[in-house]
């Protein structure tokens, strides 16, 4: 494991105990540049996530809780008149930071939804024709609770899409929840957090993943795996193109965080639930969860290896 | 009680179109034989279906189409007068089928309609067997089968192409085992037949005639029969091909004799001389029991019996197209030395009285030609040449006197008035004659060395008999209109304005010699096919697998059946299976690697489909700790050639081959070395 990148997967598994392959998984979305969307039950620690995230990055960070009231200027910005100079002034929103944690998005509106998606799409907002560039890097961690729960929006596919992994952290181990419950309040060890590294270092390690080998038998493994989702009449739509760009791009990245230079099909079959689950629907799709049903599938039955 | 409301399978609209096609297609073949109310039936149902699939109607209620069923159905028993007989029992078949459109409310419903559609269009083949009918029924079959492939799709919108490709190739699939199972399977004799022949109307020569029936025939352009030949196609007034004889006459109409009635050919009394004649006949089906052939002919191929009156005579009506190869030798003499009382008798009866005048001017033509029967017939032919006796098909009405009026007054006639008059005037005077019926003439076909011969060729003639010569033919036609005889052509013996509604106005297109190439080439593709394929049963069989495989029997038909069907199968497999193959064909690397893999199979550790290299290394060597290394070692070589860049530094290509290649090699040696 590449040094800066073991220390902030060490420095996360403080405040996240037990957790270590959810903390790879959205490191590596990080790490590819992507958006990451984190769907749980209340409690389960998303938000501890998302902060812990900006902490060990040595990011700026903001968090808004998305309410069903909650305006896009809210989020964005808006002009104000100044009296003293009699212009318009821009007041930025809480958007501008580098790492936004956009708490229980799919409580929000489906327009204020779209406003934060523009701005994650473009890295920019426009209001009243100015273009107001983002900080860079600048990621979006969003939560969202399951969408069978009352009072939520669900996000559209076209929406998923732009996040490039959705994970779940799920219940903890009970020798963690015991330490839990014996008094351990992972928030308050935060301030505690080191530095692992600053924006320059990451996007140094963003460079490296650019760099990480991907051979022709792993891209006739991923092609297999677009090619099954596409034919089989279980799934109503297949893997798009760009998912396939995602596949690539966070197995690369997955492979770094494990200190490889080069990408083995186990960390396709790693990144594959959480980049491709919330991208599959299957033919009768209530949930929003058969994707997990569908990459077993494909992770059972696209063979590994070519030929047999 | 209310209708229970059934819910309606929501069928694919592709399915519905297709199936909706199927049902046209499939009675289409049919539209002519059945009554044609049921056509405007046909078409409202349909509208109906159509407009209950859009949801614009409701399907009908129970009692209404319990109601509209039993109408059709006994409006197609009333339309036929029976229930029996093909045309009857297809009439009811597609009544049956078309309401079935209406009840159409389940997935298993829209089966039943494919099934039902299948079973339909095979009854076109009741009627027909030719090329084309068969390659319509071909085309449809795809469109059949289409539709039960749309039916297990999902589609909601309108693809008919993407079914009628899958149903394609399907159907190119079953093509080569068909063609095994045509030529190959053992040809069992029907269990039960169809009384074809007791309700089905065919155009052609019937038992009973008047002269009317050969008028009517003449107006029939279809095809009667076609005749190869092994050498050179004969003149045409020597094609007069014979069917049946007609030796009862009542003063008005001609009966044929019954053939099952008339004993055998005694062969003593039959000389055969000159070069013979060798054709072979292909027979559209009459629905009779008699041969065509050109006397006196040796029939081969068919099994039948020779009359004395020399007609073919067969057990089974000729329902269906047969082939037969025939022997004639047109220089023969028969029964030269007499005729038994009974055939005397048989052949100079008339009714007792009436034609005064036509007996009395026969006795004067006796008496002018010295009691010679040929003199006689002769005087008879210039009587007609040099009277104003006329050719043409539509004769005026005769009264009670029918040959008296024809011969003196009228004068106007064909072939069988002039053949019937004939014979009357040799029988009054003792001379022992009979009609003939059969066709004369035909059509030589350009490109195929064969002759086309048409009802519209339907013809009678003349056999009397002459003591030393035996039966000699006479054909009055010949003196009165010699064209027809000579040219084979009716064409030019009429006049100008009975061609206005005969065949040959329809067939004024044979003017135009493009149309009349095209006709000619679509008869010569529909006599290869009757040929090769049609006329292809039992004893062609035999004869083919003979030639195949020397002695028949039963066990080398059945490996014969073996190994052709095998043979297709497996070439069909692997034209769709080499290709993939070829697509995905593994490497060094990849074989090695599957090798240890199917090593570990047999210790019982096998790789899932979807596990990795290194997943699968590790569950290994979990299993197997004394072999840790070994495993260890060919996961990680199999995994650098695979996944890493395999140069370090080096960025040539060939260097990197060298190194690829050396690692596969070295992969390969540690397979072989592996011994779990």
């Amino acid at each position: 494991m590449s040094k800066p990148v073991a220390a902030l997967v060490q420095a996360l598994s403080r405040v996240l105990l037990g957790k270590e392959g959810q903390i790879k998984l959205a490191l590596a979305c990080l790490l590819a540049k992507g958006h990451l969307l984190v769907e749980d039950l209340p409690g389960m620690g998303k938000t501890t996530l998302a902060h812990a995230l900006a902490r060990v990055l040595g990011l700026e960070y903001q968090r808004i809780q998305f309410t069903s009231d909650l305006l896009p200027a809210d989020i964005l910005g808006t002009s104000i008149f100044n009296q003293n100079s009699s212009e318009f002034e821009f007041r930025p929103g809480p958007v501008f930071t580098q790492v936004l944690l956009a708490d229980e998005i799919n409580r929000a509106t489906p327009k204020t939804q779209s406003a934060l998606l523009e701005a994650m799409e473009e890295r920019q907002i426009t209001i009243d024709g100015h273009s107001h560039p983002l900080p860079s890097p600048f990621f979006v961690i969003a939560t969202q609770n399951p969408t069978t729960q009352m009072g939520t929006y669900p996000l559209p596919e076209s929406q998923l899409d732009r996040f490039l992994m959705r994970i779940s952290l799920g219940y903890p181990d009970p020798a963690v929840e015991r330490k839990l419950l014996q008094g351990f309040n992972p928030r308050e060890d935060m301030s505690s957090l080191p530095r692992a590294t600053d924006a320059a270092g990451l996007a140094q390690l963003q460079q490296q993943v650019s760099a990480v080998f991907v051979s022709d038998a792993l891209l006739d493994y991923v092609q297999r795996i677009l090619a099954f989702s596409r034919q089989t009449n279980q799934f109503s739509i297949g893997l798009s193109p760009r998912a396939g760009m995602a596949l690539v791009q966070c197995a690369r990245a997955y492979a770094l965080v494990n200190g490889r230079e080069h990408v083995i099909p186990e960390d396709v079959q790693a990144i594959l639930p959480a980049v491709a689950e919330h991208r599959l629907a299957g033919a009768r799709d209530i949930t929003g969860h058969e994707g997990q049903r569908l990459v077993d599938r494909v992770l059972k039955q696209v063979d590994v290896i070519a030929g047999r | 009680m209310a209708e229970r409301r059934m819910p309606v399978f929501p069928m694919p609209r592709t399915a519905f179109v297709l199936l909706l096609l199927s049902v046209i297609f499939s009675v289409l073949p049919h539209w002519q034989r059945v009554p044609s109310w049921l056509l405007a039936v046909f078409v409202l149902v349909l509208g109906w279906r159509i407009l209950v699939f859009r949801q614009r109607l409701q399907f009908p209620a129970r009692w209404l189409r319990l109601l509209l069923v039993s109408a059709g159905f006994v409006g197609v028993i009333y339309h036929h007068g029976t229930i029996f007989g093909p045309e009857a029992g297809v009439g009811l078949l597609i009544t049956a089928y078309l309401f079935k459109q209406l009840e159409m409310y389940t997935r298993r419903d829209a089966l039943l309609v494919v099934i039902l559609s299948f079973f339909v269009l095979a009854t076109a083949f009741l009627f027909s067997k030719s090329l084309y009918i068969t390659l319509y029924i071909l085309l449809v079959m795809v469109l059949i089968t289409a539709a039960l492939v749309a039916l297990n799709q999902t589609d909601r919108s309108i693809n008919l192409w993407s079914p009628l490709r899958a149903a394609l190739s399907s159907m190119a699939q079953a093509v080569p085992l068909m063609l095994v199972l045509f030529f190959l399977f053992p040809r069992i004799g029907p269990i039960w037949e169809l009384g074809m022949q007791t309700s089905t109307k065919r155009t052609g020569l019937s038992e009973q005639m008047s002269p009317a029936d050969i008028a009517e025939l003449s107006q029939s352009s279809e095809l009667a029969l076609r005749i190869e030949f092994e050498d050179e196609i004969p003149l045409p007034r020597d094609r007069y091909w014979r069917a049946t004889v007609f030796d009862r006459f009542d003063g008005r109409t001609w009966y044929a004799q019954d053939a099952a009635q008339v004993p055998a050919l005694n062969r003593a009394e039959l000389s055969l001389a000159g070069k013979p004649l060798r054709y072979r006949v292909y027979l559209e089906p009459t629905g009779q029991h008699w041969l065509l052939a050109a006397p006196l002919a040796d029939v081969q191929g068919l099994e039948h019996r020779i009359t004395s009156s020399l007609i073919y005579h067969t057990e089974e009506a000729i329902d269906s197209s047969v082939s037969y190869r025939v022997e004639s030798f047109p220089d023969y003499q028969y029964q030269q030395a007499g005729i038994s009382r009974l055939q005397y008798t048989r052949n100079t009866a008339l009714p007792a009285g009436g034609n005064q005048r036509t007996r009395r001017y026969s006795r004067q033509l006796l008496q002018q030609s010295n009691g010679d029967p040929a003199a006689m017939v002769q005087a008879i032919h210039s009587w007609f040449f040099t009277s104003p006796f006329v050719y043409t098909l539509k004769p005026p009405q005769l009264g009670a006197n029918t040959i008296d009026e024809f011969l003196f007054d009228t004068r106007r006639g064909f072939c069988a008035h002039y053949a019937g008059a004939l014979v009357f005037m040799l029988r009054s005077v003792g001379i022992p004659a009979r009609m003939v019926a059969g066709y004369q003439g035909g059509e030589p076909h350009p490109i195929g060395r064969y002759l086309l011969v048409h009802q519209y060729d339907a013809h009678a003639w003349v056999e009397y008999w002459q003591p030393g010569a035996g039966w000699v033919r006479a054909d009055p036609t010949a003196a009165v209109a010699p064209h027809r005889i000579e040219s084979g052509s009716l064409r030019e013996s009429l006049q100008q304005q009975e061609l206005e509604d005969s065949p040959f106005s329809a067939l004024s297109a044979r003017n135009l010699p493009g149309m009349e190439r095209l006709r000619l080439l679509v008869d010569y593709m529909d006599y290869l096919w009757l040929k090769n394929v049609v006329t292809y049963n039992r004893d062609s069989q035999y004869r083919f697998l003979r030639n195949l495989m020397g002695e028949v029997t039963p066990q080398r038909i059945a490996l014969a059946l073996a190994v052709c069907g095998g043979l297709v199968v497996l070439g069909i497999a692997l034209v769709t299976w080499l290709p993939q193959r070829q697509l995905r064909r593994p490497g060094i690397a990849d074989r090695a690697y599957l090798r240890f893999t199917r090593l570990l199979a047999r210790r019982g550790i096998c790789r899932e489909q979807g596990e990795g290299i290194v997943s699968f290394s590790r569950r290994a060597q979990a299993a197997l700790p004394e072999q840790q290394d070994r495993i260890q070692r060919i996961s990680e070589l199999y995994s650098t050639v695979k996944y890493s860049p395999v140069t370090g530094t080096t960025q040539h290509q060939a260097d990197k081959n060298d190194r690829l290649a050396a690692l596969e090699q070295e992969l390969k040696r540690e397979v072989a070395r592996f011994r779990p």
